[in-house]
């Protein structure tokens, strides 16, 4: 009837994927409380993007997965910028509800992946478990967007802006057949987990557990505090730890045969060098920091305005350095760093002197 | 001897995209003359197209871009309605094509009063509330016929005063992302006659939560502020 799977293990499973939420609505309410909005951008550049970082490396890392995946892991990302440009230019509102919208699509998904995961593991559930997993799962993230204050706000005023006036009545009304459809398909959904028991299929209690967690988190933030401080923090956290647990935990597995060449992603994530593997996440958030003139600041939580070299001299009349002039101040100072290290290796690696090196001498 | 040709026989897209256009034709033949939006001509002009070649990806070897072309999609819709409406169509194709003009950018105070209906369904929450001190402060202005709007008639008062208490109703639930409400507080303490510390107090709080901000420092260039910075009260 119950059958306990876990993705990683008991103690994994309930830091990763039960607990997490609750500490990163900790976290977010911390947050809130006691700094400012930097942050949220501090998470960014520390859980965010370094979670992009291993999708590449979940994509780019191992040969046999870019055989596997083909032209989609080039056509894609080109398709994506070319026609990200193309909307930010022509249609910006759109493009950004677009951006939004796939990536509240995105979340589901996740969520609902390590549900599926939780029915692989356990061996449980019958066939149409997926999708009736699936559903439940657009509708209860959909009934948060179209319900809570921090969602239904900006969606509103972008439909204003869009000229598509929609009434505070419809809006309500909205609201209420979202409620009573939800209702309803979480009773249709009690009734297939019944129906799976007495064709002789098994549940995992523990599904239900993250799946509750996951929610839990989503709706607490989103109801009961209505900031995007809170929401924005604690989302990102769980979202982004819980994906690199999953890529960190699918390469190990995935590189551990002997079968498969040396890879990246493989020396990246072999036993004792995990600290390789996020030290590299934070790498790549600098450089996507640098490359789009993000604040670098971000990473110590706004403590320095490090690309901010001269403060404003109002009796002076001077203004304070602009984000632009800090960034290519700090491009510059990066460019002299390479000549300048360069020269440094060079200044002792090269000595005719040096007996290790004649090897490569002789 | 009479040879019979073979009829050529469409593939099913070749056959959407025929009896998708024997429907829409009749639109836009009616639709144009009679100045219908652009956004609906356009729309009726990419739909038997946009389907067809949607049951192309769906069928063919293109199927692993399916996620990519149903975004593509949604965007060209969406986009379409967008360029109409705030008249980012070039007005040169406008004019050749005689199309009617987009509307323009809305103006959510006036036009529509979206403060009214953010306030209904969200009582209280601070991003209501700067959107009804904005308009606050335009009914407030004295700009011509303003005062006069129904959707400025609802308040009891509409000068600066007003704007200055509900913008202090929505710091008081510290939206430290929504950067607007603190800097305008500040210039709104400075039109209502606050005293040197209350504003050098807000302006150290715009600059603590927003350290990375690029606009312009609202007391740049007054000696004041340079005074309370070198004594450390402000900062």
């Amino acid at each position: 009837m119950f059958r306990r799977g876990y993705i990683l293990s008991w103690r994994e499973d309930l830091l990763w994927f039960w607990l997490l939420p609750f500490l990163a609505v900790g976290v977010a309410l911390l947050c809130q409380q006691y700094l400012s909005a930097i942050a949220l951008a501090a998470v960014g550049v520390w859980v965010t993007l370094p979670h992009q970082f291993a999708s590449w490396l979940r994509t780019w890392g191992i040969a046999d997965e870019r055989r596997m995946w083909g032209d989609r892991l080039y056509w894609g990302p080109l398709l994506i910028f070319g026609g990200s440009l193309l909307g930010y230019g022509v249609a910006p509102i759109s493009t950004a509800l677009l951006v939004i919208l796939w990536d509240h699509q995105h979340s589901i998904m996740q969520q609902h992946g390590f549900a599926r995961i939780y029915d692989f593991r356990g061996g449980t559930g019958i066939p149409s478990t997926g999708w009736f997993d699936l559903v439940l799962g657009w509708l209860l993230f959909s009934h948060m967007l179209l319900t809570s204050p921090m969602f239904v706000f900006p969606l509103v005023r972008e439909l204003y802006r869009l000229r598509l006036p929609v009434s505070a009545g419809l809006v309500e009304g909205v609201a209420a057949v979202s409620f009573w459809l939800l209702v309803g398909y979480l009773v249709v959904y009690a009734g297939h987990v019944i129906w799976t028991l007495r064709r002789g299929g098994s549940v995992n209690p523990l599904k239900y557990v993250f799946i509750a967690t996951s929610y839990f988190l989503w709706y607490f933030c989103a109801w009961h505090t209505a900031s995007v401080l809170v929401w924005g923090i604690a989302h990102r956290i769980m979202h982004g730890v819980q994906y690199m647990v999953m890529v960190f935990w699918y390469l190990r597995r995935q590189t551990a045969s002997e079968r498969v060449s040396w890879s990246v992603a493989g020396l990246l994530v072999r036993r004792g060098w995990m600290w390789m593997f996020l030290l590299s996440g934070v790498v790549y958030s600098g450089l996507v920091q640098l490359l789009t003139g993000g604040q670098l600041g971000a990473f110590l939580f706004g403590w320095a305005r490090f690309p901010t070299l001269y403060e404003a001299i109002p009796v002076l009349g001077l203004g304070a350095m602009t984000a632009d002039e800090g960034y290519a101040f700090v491009t510059l100072a990066l460019l002299n760093t390479l000549g300048m290290t360069h020269y440094y290796f060079d200044s002792f690696i090269w000595k005719v002197r040096d007996r290790r090196i004649h090897g490569g001498l002789s | 001897m009479i040879r019979r040709v073979r009829p050529v026989r469409l593939t099913v897209e070749g056959r959407i995209v025929r009896w998708g256009y024997l429907l829409v034709l009749p639109l836009l033949v009616y639709g144009y003359p009679a100045g219908w939006p652009a956004w609906l001509l356009l729309v009726w002009l990419q739909l038997p197209v946009c389907v067809a070649s949607s049951v192309r990806v769906w069928r063919g070897s293109w199927q692993r871009f399916r996620m990519l072309w149903f975004i593509g999609v949604v965007l060209l819709v969406s986009g379409v309605w967008e360029a109409w409406t705030s008249g980012r169509i070039p007005r040169s194709v406008a004019v050749s094509l005689q199309l009617p003009p987009g509307p323009g950018e809305p103006n959510l105070y006036f036009e529509y009063d979206l403060p009214a209906v953010e306030s209904r369904l969200f009582p209280g929450l601070a991003e209501a509330l700067l959107l009804q001190a904005v308009q606050l402060n335009y009914c407030g202005s004295g700009l011509a016929g303003l005062s006069a709007h129904p959707a400025c008639r609802k308040y009891a008062s509409v000068d600066a005063a007003a704007v200055r208490v509900v913008l202090e109703a929505a710091l008081r639930q510290q939206p430290k992302t929504n950067e607007d409400i603190y800097y305008s507080y500040i210039e709104v303490l400075r039109g209502t006659g606050a005293t040197a510390a209350e504003i050098a107090a807000a302006r150290a709080e715009w600059r603590r939560l927003f350290p990375f901000s690029d606009r312009p420092d609202p007391l740049a260039g007054d000696q004041s502020a340079g005074v309370l910075d070198r004594r450390g009260v402000a900062d």
